[in-house]
């Protein structure tokens, strides 16, 4: 809303620069966006909260000043003189739906000379942005921008039957509007009709048929109230907004309709000549009652944590146009105007209180009672997995969990009765919401790809979002982890990610119940692709994107990756295990490289190591794999290390041999190897 | 003579060589000299074995192939170990270059918005605020009716929305977790609910569609505005630095009464007015107020008996405030010279 300090003047004598003046109204809730000289005068931008549609009028505003400053305001006289003819003789209003339009206003004015408007009313309009037209439809502009009521001036003779129905629209009824744009209605429209057809879209813009132009002589003068939701729907639907929609839209004042209508009819008649029929044609029923709110002083104090003095709180509330209807040593009960329809609750006009007393004045409490604070079980885990990656190289990502759709369904590995699809989606074909971190880390690949990053290694802790077979929403905490080098690694495409997977475990007291279960899935690659378990329970999935799916995700390389269900590691919980003792004795280690086949995994030489019992053993560590020149094709070295140790006393060389003798021969026999020379 | 021998006689030449020149320490070098000069299982060795494979008449001239390169491995060698001993590691002389940088190692990072989310978790758990989570798949009375957004209603503008077509939505703000703290528990109240929130905002250096939002909430007997103010300036100072300023503004949001708009002195130019600030001094951080009591009748609690504040503040907005990042986008575009920068 725009306001002209020039303009309001006229309703308070403030003393206050505009810059002043723009500072006081921000810090009374009236925040000015913007400062602009136009001329000799200065034009404020305040941004109107939504719930204050009294000051979309400079009226309002002038209201806010005149408290700020504690002037008195001045409202402008609204009594046209009455001619001989009566409004009740000259125009017919019926309304059909009094619900959605619980007032109508109707005034005539009679012998009216259309032509431009005084040069000091053309200067204000065009201060605050509005195109002067003709000295009627001017008023009208002039008095919805001082009041914040809209108002539509009808060329009375273009109305046929002098008279006007307040009704829905029939379905497929059309309208030409203001400037010559057609529009199709529907029922739920509220439009002002002739005997003819509709003559404007309630609330919303008048019709072209009956548009006040030079040849005018007499105007039906309409301000009323419509319901703001039925104006609201109509406007999204048709994609229009005007100053007059935005401000039913608000709501406006059920008073204020009555006062507009006679300000605008006696403006038309000092500024256009012509006659205002006496009275109008009013079809409100009865006025709502106004609303009592009591302020409470000890409420006021309480709720602002600071002694408020009662003749603040009585001054403050009496500027803004409260009235006092009771007051005891208790508190004063108010009176509401119609134009405050956001006050109606005591805290209201606490609020009112606070903000003109000034926020910045409030004290700061000095004393917090203190709390000790509770972290959820899934909070301190999620922050120990995140350290623990991080501390193994990865880095983390935050992605966004709605994808392109064709993209977040490639890859889902859990199952989800249903999927979830974005009504308004961000862009065109992004509007599936993940069911797997899976496809947001092959978007960083991607981004980082873009970039020219040749090596990375992420991981993600988000949400994806499944459905229960009841149709209840999982929210599932799921971890998933990437890596792609452009450089073979020792340990293979799957070392680096295997060490964050058995140290996120680890973190759960859950590294020794992995089970990898090789097995192919639809999205990553044959022979490279794997189910991971937990004991018996479905864990997650770990491979290398396959070559089918590359193109999609718009990749030149082939990342390795795993997801997991963090929801079910957290739901296991993290032991508080005890600490296991310092070793005593040194260990002794053996290393061992076994020529295998392909085929054999280190999962099936790690379970003939456990099969073979030795008290002495501590551990089995993988040291590397080798394949090539000079073994044969079809085989590979695993090497591999071997910790003896004793917890009662020093192991001797030849004792560890021993042992390590029997594990190799029992080794080569059961897997087939042989010792790599 | 064999092709092949002859070959990999010249691979183990080019490889050898790459690796003495990448060589930093004498152990580096000893691995290479094992590796190729090795007595039971150098490849030289290997080399010399396949020998015997090969015709008789081609076997002398690969012999002597293999002694020629012999040879020169031998020379490169101690020239390599001169030439460290001279420019750097524990030189012959004993000292060490204590201005020699280290290897470089890749490290992992935690992504800034982690570790904003952390920073705020601990300073308001320092101020007795536990942390929870919400939903992001929301039912409209909890992304609006319950917080007093009603249907139809201007108010609602503010608070654009994703709608799923299965009628739930993803919250458009962090609020709707309040509510659902409420619901499930009676007062005392006092948390915070950090979490990802989504509008359809158009992208760009200040907005995406998905973002992150932390909620505070603390209801009891007599909390007020002024120990809203306290919590608030102590938890600013806690993450931007004591001294740190707050400027609060009256403001309207519906679920808060009264509500205010809270501004957070620069920290860039201390309130002078710097580019960041926009040459005002103050930065718009948080919006807060007192917990309407529409929305305490929503929940079931007693608005006479009481009272509480609750605010909200945009995880990215302070991130980028903290670190000086100039375009939220950069947040969940995850390029790894960005995650590597915190």
């Amino acid at each position: 809303m725009k306001l002209s300090c020039e303009w309001l003047r006229e309703y308070v004598k403030f003393k206050l620069s505009p810059q002043e003046l723009a500072e006081r109204l921000t810090a009374a809730g009236l925040p000015c966006e913007g400062l602009e000289q136009v001329g000799d005068d200065w034009v404020l931008s305040i941004e109107v909260p939504s719930n204050r549609p009294d000051c979309l009028g400079i009226l309002g505003l002038a209201r806010e000043v005149a408290t700020v400053c504690r002037e008195a305001l001045v409202v402008p006289e609204a009594a046209p003189e009455k001619g001989r003819a009566s409004a009740g003789s000259m125009v017919r209003v019926s309304v059909e739906d009094q619900e959605l339009c619980p007032r109508y206003v109707a005034r005539v004015i009679t012998g009216v000379r259309v032509g431009p408007s005084p040069e000091w009313m053309q200067r204000r309009l065009a201060a605050l942005g509005v195109r002067p037209i003709n000295n009627v439809v001017d008023v009208t502009n002039y008095v919805l921008l001082e009041t914040g009521q809209p108002l539509h001036a009808f060329d009375y003779e273009k109305v046929a039957g002098h008279a006007v129905t307040v009704r829905r629209a029939r379905p497929k009824e059309k309208i030409a509007l203001l400037g010559g744009v057609a529009k199709e209605l529907d029922g739920a429209d509220l439009v002002i009709a002739d005997e003819t057809g509709p003559v404007a879209l309630a609330g919303i813009m008048g019709g072209e048929r009956s548009e006040v132009g030079p040849g005018t002589a007499n105007v039906l003068l309409e301000s009323a109230v419509f319901l703001s939701t039925a104006v609201r729907r109509t406007c999204r639907r048709l994609a229009l907004s005007t100053e007059s929609s935005y401000r039913f839209e608000r709501s406006t004042d059920w008073n204020g309709a009555e006062y507009a209508s006679r300000r605008a009819a006696a403006l038309i008649a000092s500024l256009a000549g012509g006659s205002v029929a006496s009275g109008a044609v009013d079809t409100g029923r009865e006025t709502p009652k106004a609303r009592q709110i009591t302020v409470r002083y000890w409420r006021v104090d309480n709720l602002l944590g600071a002694h408020m003095e009662k003749h603040t709180i009585r001054r403050i509330l009496l500027d803004l146009g409260l009235e006092s209807v009771y007051e005891s040593g208790e508190g004063v009960t108010f009176l509401v105007p119609s134009f405050r329809p956001d006050l109606s609750r005591e805290v209201d006009l606490v609020e009112e209180v606070a903000r003109h007393f000034g926020y910045e004045r409030l004290p700061a409490a000095t004393r917090i009672p203190v709390a000790i604070p509770a972290r959820s079980p899934a909070d301190e885990a999620s922050r120990e997995v995140r350290r623990r990656l991080a501390a193994l190289a990865f880095c983390e990502t935050v992605t966004t969990s709605i994808l392109p759709r064709e993209q977040g369904l490639a890859i889902r590995p859990w199952r989800s009765a249903r999927e979830f699809q974005l009504t308004n989606p961000p862009r065109a074909g992004q509007d599936f919401l993940r069911q797997s971190l899976l496809p947001s880390l092959l978007e960083v690949r991607r981004v980082n790809q873009a970039a020219r990053v040749r090596d990375v290694s992420v991981f993600d802790l988000g949400r994806a979002y499944l459905c229960r077979p009841d149709g209840s929403v999982d929210e599932r905490r799921l971890l998933a982890a990437l890596d792609d080098h452009a450089a073979a690694a020792a340990d293979g495409p799957f070392g680096r990610l295997r060490l964050g997977l058995d140290a996120v475990l680890g973190a759960f007291g859950a590294g020794a119940l992995l089970r990898v279960e090789p097995g192919d899935l639809p999205y990553m690659e044959p022979g490279e692709s794997a189910r991971l378990f937990l004991g018996d329970e479905f864990l997650g999935v770990m491979g290398r994107l396959s070559e089918k799916l590359r193109g999609l995700y718009d990749l030149r390389t082939r990342p390795a990756m795993w997801e997991i269900n963090l929801d079910m590691l957290i739901a296991r919980g993290r032991p508080m295990s005890g600490l296991i003792p310092l070793p005593k004795y040194p260990a002794v280690r053996r290393d061992v490289a076994l020529v295998l086949d392909e085929s054999a995994s280190w999962s099936t030489v790690a379970a003939a190591v456990a099969a073979v019992p030795c008290p002495l053993r501590e551990s089995i560590e993988f040291m590397s794999v080798y394949r090539g020149q000079p073994l044969e094709a079809g085989k590979k070295s695993l090497a591999f290390s071997v910790t003896y140790r004793s917890a009662e006393r020093t192991l001797t060389d030849e004792e560890v041999n021993a042992l390590h003798a029997e594990l190799v021969k029992a080794l080569t026999g059961k897997l087939g190897a042989t010792l790599r020379a | 003579m064999s092709a092949s021998l002859n070959a990999r006689i010249e691979e183990a030449r080019a490889q050898a060589l790459a690796a003495l020149s990448s060589a930093r320490n004498p152990a580096d070098l000893e691995k290479v000299r094992v590796e190729y000069l090795g007595r039971s299982q150098g490849r030289l060795r290997d080399l010399l074995t396949a020998l015997k494979d090969l015709p008789a008449e081609d076997r002398r001239a690969a012999g002597a192939k293999i002694n020629a390169l012999k040879e020169d491995l031998a020379g490169a060698l101690s020239g390599r170990a001169e030439q460290l001993g001279r420019s750097g590691g524990s030189s012959a002389a004993g000292g060490a270059d204590l201005t020699q940088p280290g290897l470089a190692r890749q490290v992992g990072h935690l992504h800034v918005i982690s570790q904003t989310l952390e920073a705020i978790k601990d300073v308001f758990g320092a101020l007795g605020f536990s942390p929870v989570e919400g939903p992001e798949v929301e039912t409209e009375r909890h992304n609006f009716d319950a917080l007093n957004i009603p249907k139809d209603h201007p108010a609602r503008d503010s608070f654009d929305t994703f709608f799923l077509s299965c009628g739930l939505l993803l919250r458009s703000h962090t609020s709707p977790a309040q509510v659902r703290v409420m619901e499930s528990q009676a007062p005392p109240v006092r948390v915070i609910v950090p979490g990802r929130v989504y509008r359809p905002d158009a992208v760009d250096a200040t907005h995406f569609y998905c973002f992150h939002q932390c909620e505070g909430l603390m209801v009891d007997e007599g909390v007020s505005f002024s120990d809203l103010r306290a919590v608030l300036t102590m938890g600013m100072e806690g993450l931007l630095g004591a001294g740190t300023k707050l400027r609060f503004r009256p403001s309207f949001f519906p679920f808060t009464e009264p509500s205010a708009e809270v501004d957070v002195s620069c920290i860039f130019c201390k309130g002078a007015g710097c580019k960041v600030c926009k040459q005002s001094g103050w930065v718009e951080l948080l919006g807060a107020g007192l917990v309407n009591p529409a929305v305490f009748e929503a929940v079931g609690y007693d608005t006479e008996r009481y009272t509480g504040f609750a605010f909200g503040i945009g995880v990215e907005r302070l991130a980028m405030f903290r670190y000086g990042i100039n375009d939220i986008r950069l947040f969940l575009e995850n390029d790894v010279r960005f995650l590597e920068q915190f």
